[in-house]
């Protein structure tokens, strides 16, 4: 009677054993998935977060334009905080060759745009950022 | 006739139960929370942003200024530029230009 006794108490505890290691298993399984997981939304999360700042506080703006009869010169001012990349347009097609270029924060860039164009000629000029930002002005040719 | 038995309960020590409620409890602090916390900071400093932003794009509209430029004498080559501000705002200049040269202001 003792060893039967014996026996059965071994293999209460072998069971106890077996499923508190498989508990813990899959528990340690879903614990590492569930960090990952949560680390990668909060990342991605942040990203695009970030993303939607930096469109948000994109500033540019035309500074200076002059012009000759064959080429548009365009003095561009970047008074937001983040670099730009943008393209310049004018008259929908005409673009600088330069495209597209980087305006880092707080400074200038000039792009020349090859453009015949007479003095009263109305042009339509146009800056189109890489995040999706549009800037437009309308200058009359000297 | 049927005989129902009922066999006697066994106590159970419930250590599987306490091992499964420990992960949960441990993912909850490392994981989730966490992750609540990081989303909640980035709405505070996207909001933040988005109000200076607003605050920079208003006081630029509030900007005003009235900018006067004459030679020094009748034969110099020097131009003298006066900058009045007319505004309720304090403005720093960052460069005056003429068609040509672009003159930075210290």
């Amino acid at each position: 009677m003792g060893s039967l006794n014996q026996k059965r108490a071994l293999s209460s505890v072998i069971s106890t054993v077996i499923l508190s290691a498989a508990v813990l298993v899959t528990g340690g399984m879903i614990w590492n998935y569930a960090n990952g997981a949560t680390s990668i939304i909060a990342y991605d999360y942040h990203e695009d977060s970030m993303k939607l700042i930096h469109q948000i506080e994109e500033r540019i703006m035309f500074e200076h334009i002059t012009n000759n009869s064959t080429h548009l010169t365009i003095h561009l001012y970047n008074y937001g905080d983040v670099d730009v990349q943008v393209d310049v347009y004018a008259n929908t097609s005409s673009t600088d060759l330069q495209n597209p270029m980087t305006v880092e924060s707080k400074q200038s860039a000039c792009a020349v745009i090859p453009l015949a164009c007479s003095s009263g000629d109305n042009i339509g000029l146009k800056i189109y950022t890489r995040r999706q930002n549009i800037v437009y002005y309308s200058y009359i040719a000297k | 006739m049927y005989i129902t038995r009922t066999l006697p309960s066994k106590k159970r020590s419930a250590i599987t139960t306490t091992l499964g409620t420990l992960i949960f409890i441990s993912i909850m602090f490392t994981a989730l929370i966490p992750l609540q916390l990081s989303m909640l900071q980035t709405d505070i400093v996207e909001t933040q942003i988005c109000q200076d932003i607003k605050l920079n794009d208003n006081e630029k509209e509030l900007e005003t200024l009235n900018l006067v430029a004459y030679p020094t004498t009748t034969t110099s080559d020097q131009l003298k530029v006066r900058v009045q501000n007319t505004g309720t705002l304090n403005i720093k200049l960052v460069k005056i230009m003429d068609k040509r040269p672009v003159f930075r202001v210290k």
